[in-house]
């Protein structure tokens, strides 16, 4: 009955098939939810347009949470990529690479709410960082990290940064192995010293990396929940409120499960922007 | 200045950083095994002075039912994520048509679909399905979660492999399904390690979704269990820091002894390709 | 492209056929490895009201729906922590005593009132598999499960164990909504209390200067802590914990009590009042109580390290001698005795203030689909009898909800309770499930906080203040507390006396 190339078809895409038009309706419920006004613990669902939206403009939590997102995409992928980039080069330099990017990558590995309480551990008042900064005579620098509502943000980024330095890290080094030797011979001879050379022939040939990794990083800190949740609550006060906790809070806490589906569209949204680029350039090399 | 003075700074570089980088688990590690009165009284960097294993000991029985929870429930769905994306994948990598590079582009995003917006109308689901409260709940989730991306991961991999290889095999009158099997599953099998690591290891990490469906103590799974030895009274840290590096072993012992298979598949997931 | 050859051969077949199979035996395996739901009854079209399209197919329930198996009483609570277990099997003693061939299968949620029990009761109600009863704290978090549906009315328990004759007003309205009962209440805490280091007030001779803290108003309350801070300032003079944020929002619901008086504390919590107009008589006092909060904070009074505390290490600054005052509710008392604090060296307590007290109830209720359901009334009987009343309450540290049992209290601090809850003026606390919405609740917390936090940092008290007070009144609207409320009145929240 049905042709050998469409059973074939059917075995190797059907459950795929199935699996993704299952997630895109469940986007959808989730979008039409968000348009409902279930907000108790009864199921709910009906229509009320974008009420819930107007509401979660009007909300200044939105803009603080939305806020710290946007500084914590910055300060997490510009610095990860940047470190990973120059980390990876020395690295290879070296010739040593598998010991060290090993290392580097162990937290990468571990999840993100182990690596919040690691931390949590690491910045409490006399933990390590503190001590450490003490025996190094930087006493002054000591603070309540996580507790001091100015820094506190910057404290959770940096967790995340060390997370996903591996992971920046063996992105570079694929990116620096792919270069041709011979660009990097031609410098050398030239008499380049290293960081000519690393200016000048090494950032220009990894841009590849950069637009790898950049993405996928700045979606990383779009979707942060774990660590919030674990290390600070989004405190103290509501400094280090995100997006996805307050979704998280708002549906699960407060019961209002249309505004928190109202939140996680948005949150959707916005990494549409990224997503979307990164998937048709990334098409686009490998379909060529 | 000469290339051993570089070599030198590089590597006393390299060594700083991986020293400051491996801090926390050192820290945890040392106050895992100091006893109580010592973890608050002690420098913390400061190694116990008698090695005291009772915080892993009710670490391990307080976490124990949820790891093997966590074993339970990541098995499967591996298995099943790994099983329905390899097919696709391998379809996919063969076949480049204006049809599949849509369906490549859907997979593609939804691979990256941030996990808030499914969080409610997959509990809705499973609820609906009356699975709420059971293991079938979690596998149902991770695996139509992460199946698209152990399409994407594997289809790098077997982009990777010639086509010679099934044309010998079609000329001899195979089917596609057989060829699958039996000529491309083995030679792609590094990438299928690849992909199968980086699916568990998802899982195995994986909170929002395990916080939501951990309905019960009885099938909560690892990383709901560790959040929640933080609890919201005090906190004893030698116990909370053993059970965080009880909760990470897996992870750790494959990133060590299958790194290679890790990099990889991370690199592939990146659509780095796997040069 | 190449050409794919063949029709399909056995082999293929029976490939496809493994994997199917292996689906089956796997899912076929979990379902029957599981189980933490009872043996379930299909979702009976009331209490899982939608709209969606899959609907009444609900059959795929895990197990054959069977009568209920054994004779068992499935519940849920959350009295995980020393002390509050012993008191739990307390009661579960009294009940074997009495149905001995029934199995309590206990499912302790650790974690409290939090959103974890929670959203653990909510997905077994939402999916028709509640079990016979769970701890709720009755008031607000109760009404939730009721105008969801989910729940089934005790007037019969009420009735025949003569409640309504021994349980005060305002408990009997925490458990009663749409005119029926729907919780049967097994304790009472009270929420303001002011606990503070003997040897610190009588160093600096605080009584003497000030009064009792019994009869304080918040002004003194902002003075003694000025005061402590001036003449011994290496302690702190009000000890206060916000790693989980709520701790604060209990100490500005008995600051409002204090000052407003109960019926202000009722109509903002409830939002019976004009909360969009800023000159309303409510504003004031809760305005008064906000801006002592902030002088507090940017004067240093509290602990600095509170966001880094559970509420359990605040109380421990003061029996340490750390912090000198603490406002928290009774449990407190229960900590202290669990650590071998002494009574009296290095605690007191004090109602605060008290001519007003401030209750919260554990209660346990009865879900619509309870798979015993008449076990499970035998259970709310028993909850509701003097002997467990009086068992549990000894252990746990609270007091009986029943105002005819008088245990033997070994501690102090009891009696006067006790005593009060007969005849203090009685109000709901609203942090802990009583008299407000959660939903309003947790936007509380994070606006206190949030004022906290600007303060510290040296914030104008006034701008902050009144940044606060928008932001209550936007929580106000978007939380919709007035038409949760809507039907109550003030009166029938306050027992006068």
């Amino acid at each position: 009955m049905f042709s050998d190339e469409f059973r074939e078809k059917l075995i190797f895409l059907a459950p795929i098939l199935f699996v993704i038009s299952i997630l895109y309706v469940m986007i959808g419920i989730s979008i039409y939810v968000s348009m409902s006004d279930w907000r108790s613990y009864q199921i709910s669902l009906n229509f009320v347009g974008l009420r819930n939206y107007e509401a979660l403009f009007s909300n200044p939590r939105f803009y603080t949470a939305l806020k710290n997102n946007i500084i914590w995409i910055i300060l997490f992928m510009g610095p990860t990529s940047i470190l990973g980039l120059v980390i990876a080069y020395i690295m290879v330099s070296t010739g040593k690479e598998m010991i060290f990017r090993t290392i580097f990558l162990l937290p990468t590995a571990i999840s993100m709410t182990v690596a919040g309480t690691l931390w949590v551990w690491m910045y409490a008042e006399n933990g390590a960082i503190n001590t450490l900064l003490k025996a190094l005579n930087l006493g002054f620098l000591a603070r309540p990290w996580i507790s001091d509502p100015s820094i506190a943000l910057y404290a959770l980024i940096f967790v995340t940064i060390w997370q996903y330095l591996g992971f920046a890290i063996i992105i570079f080094e694929a990116a620096i192995k792919g270069i041709d030797p011979s660009l990097i011979e031609a410098a050398q001879i030239d008499g380049a010293s290293s960081f000519q050379i690393f200016w000048d022939v090494i950032v220009p040939q990894v841009r590849h990396g950069f637009l790898v990794a950049v993405p996928l990083l700045a979606l990383s800190a779009l979707k942060i929940f774990d660590i919030v949740y674990v290390a600070t609550r989004g405190g103290p006060g509501l400094a280090t409120d995100v997006l996805g906790y307050f979704m998280w809070e708002t549906a699960f806490w407060q019961r209002f499960m249309a505004d928190g589906a109202a939140i996680a569209t948005i949150i959707f949204a916005i990494s549409l922007g990224i997503v979307i680029p990164y998937a048709l350039i990334a098409l686009r090399r490998w379909f060529r | 200045m000469s290339i051993n003075a570089k070599m030198a700074i590089a590597y006393a570089l390299l060594i700083f950083m991986s020293l400051f980088w491996m801090l926390p688990f050192y820290v945890a590690l040392v106050t895992s095994l100091k006893s109580h009165e010592e973890t608050y009284t002690t420098n913390v960097l400061q190694p116990p002075s008698t090695i005291d294993v009772t915080p892993w000991i009710s670490a391990w029985k307080s976490i124990e039912r949820a790891f093997f929870n966590s074993i339970i429930v990541s098995l499967p769905s591996t298995f099943l994520c790994v099983m329905i994306g390899t097919l696709a994948g391998y379809y996919l990598s063969r076949h480049v048509s204006r049809a599949t590079r849509t369906l490549f582009f859907l997979i593609a995003i939804a691979t990256f679909i941030p996990y808030q917006i499914l969080l409610i109308p997959m509990t809705m689901f499973l609820a609906h399905i009356g699975v709420m409260g059971t293991y079938l709940s979690f596998i149902i989730a991770y695996t139509i979660l992460l199946s698209p991306w152990a399409a994407l991961i594997s289809s790098a991999f077997f982009m990777a492999i010639p086509k010679e290889l099934e044309e010998a095999s079609y000329i001899d009158g195979a089917s596609a399904l057989q060829t699958f099997f039996r000529v491309v599953l083995p030679v792609a099998l590094p990438g299928i390690i690849s992909t199968t690591i980086i699916i568990f290891m998802s899982i195995w990490n994986e909170f929002l979704f395990a916080v939501t469906l951990s309905t019960s103590p009885l099938i909560r799974t690892i990383q709901p269990e560790v959040a929640n030895l933080r609890g919201t009274t005090t906190v004893a840290w030698n116990t909370l820091m053993a059970g965080s590096l009880i909760a990470i072993l897996p992870p750790l012992i494959i990133t060590l002894a299958l790194g290679r298979y890790f990099i990889s598949g991370l690199l592939a997931g990146a659509l780095r390709g796997t040069r | 492209m190449v050409a794919f050859r063949k029709a399909t051969s056995k082999t293929s077949a029976l490939i496809i056929a493994a994997i199917v199979l292996i689906i089956i035996a796997a899912i076929a395996g979990y379902y029957a490895g599981l189980s933490s739901a009872p043996s379930p009854t299909p979702a009976s079209p009331t209490t899982v009201t939608t709209v969606t399209t899959v609907t009444t197919v609900t059959t795929v329930s895990p197990t054959p729906t069977a009568t209920p198996v054994a004779k068992q009483l499935i519940i849920y609570h959350w009295w995980t922590a020393g002390g509050e277990k012993e008191a739990i099997d307390a009661v579960f003693k009294v009940f074997k005593e009495k149905y001995p061939d029934v199995e309590i299968v206990e499912n302790p949620v650790a974690g409290g009132a939090g959103a974890v029990m929670k959203a653990v009761i909510w997905g077994l109600l939402a999916s028709g598999t509640p079990p016979d009863t769970f701890q709720v704290h009755a008031g607000g978090e109760l009404k939730e499960y009721v105008d969801a549906g989910y729940l089934a009315p005790v007037d019969d328990v009420w009735k025949d164990m003569g409640l309504e004759e021994v349980i005060p007003s305002t408990l009997q309205a925490m458990c009663k909504f749409n005119g029926h009962y729907y919780a049967v209440p097994i304790n009472v805490h009270r929420s303001n209390v002011l606990w503070y280091n003997p040897k610190i007030f009588e160093e600096l001779g605080i009584i003497d200067k000030f009064g009792d803290p019994r009869t304080w108003d918040l002004n003194t309350f902002l003075e003694v802590a000025r005061y402590i801070k001036e003449n011994k300032p290496g302690v702190a003079p009000v000890a206060l914990a916000t790693r989980n944020k709520w701790p604060l929002t209990h100490l500005f619901e008995v600051l409002l009590v204090l000052h407003g008086g109960p019926e202000t504390y009722v109509k903002f919590w409830a939002g019976k009042f004009d909360y969009k107009n800023p000159d309303d008589p409510v504003w004031s006092a809760v305005r008064d109580v906000l801006k002592t909060i902030a002088i507090m904070a940017k004067e240093g009074l509290f602990n600095s390290n509170h966001p880094e505390l559970t509420w359990d290490q605040a109380a421990a600054l003061v029996y340490q001698g750390k912090a000198a005052m603490y406002v928290h509710g009774d449990w407190v008392a229960g900590y202290f005795m669990s650590v071998g604090a002494k009574y009296g060296e290095e605690w007191a307590a004090a109602p605060f203030p008290k001519s007003v007290f401030i209750l919260l109830s554990d209660s346990f209720n009865l879900p619509k689909d309870a798979p015993h359901p008449e076990i499970a009334v035998d259970w709310l009987k028993v909850v509701a009898s003097s002997e467990a009343q009086e068992n549990f309450n000894l252990i746990k540290g609270s007091i009986p909800a029943r105002t005819d049992v008088s245990p033997k209290y070994p501690d102090p601090y009891r009696p006067e309770t006790a005593e009060d809850f007969k005849k203090s003026t009685l109000v709901p606390s609203a942090v802990h499930g009583g008299i407000s919405k959660e939903a309003f609740v947790t936007e509380m917390h994070n606006i206190l906080t949030s004022l906290v936090t600007s303060a510290t940092a040296g914030a104008d008290v006034d701008t902050a203040v009144n940044a606060a007070i928008q932001q209550i009144m936007q929580a106000i609207d978007r939380s919709g507390v007035v038409s949760f409320w809507e039907g109550y009145t003030i009166d029938y929240f306050i027992t006068k006396r």
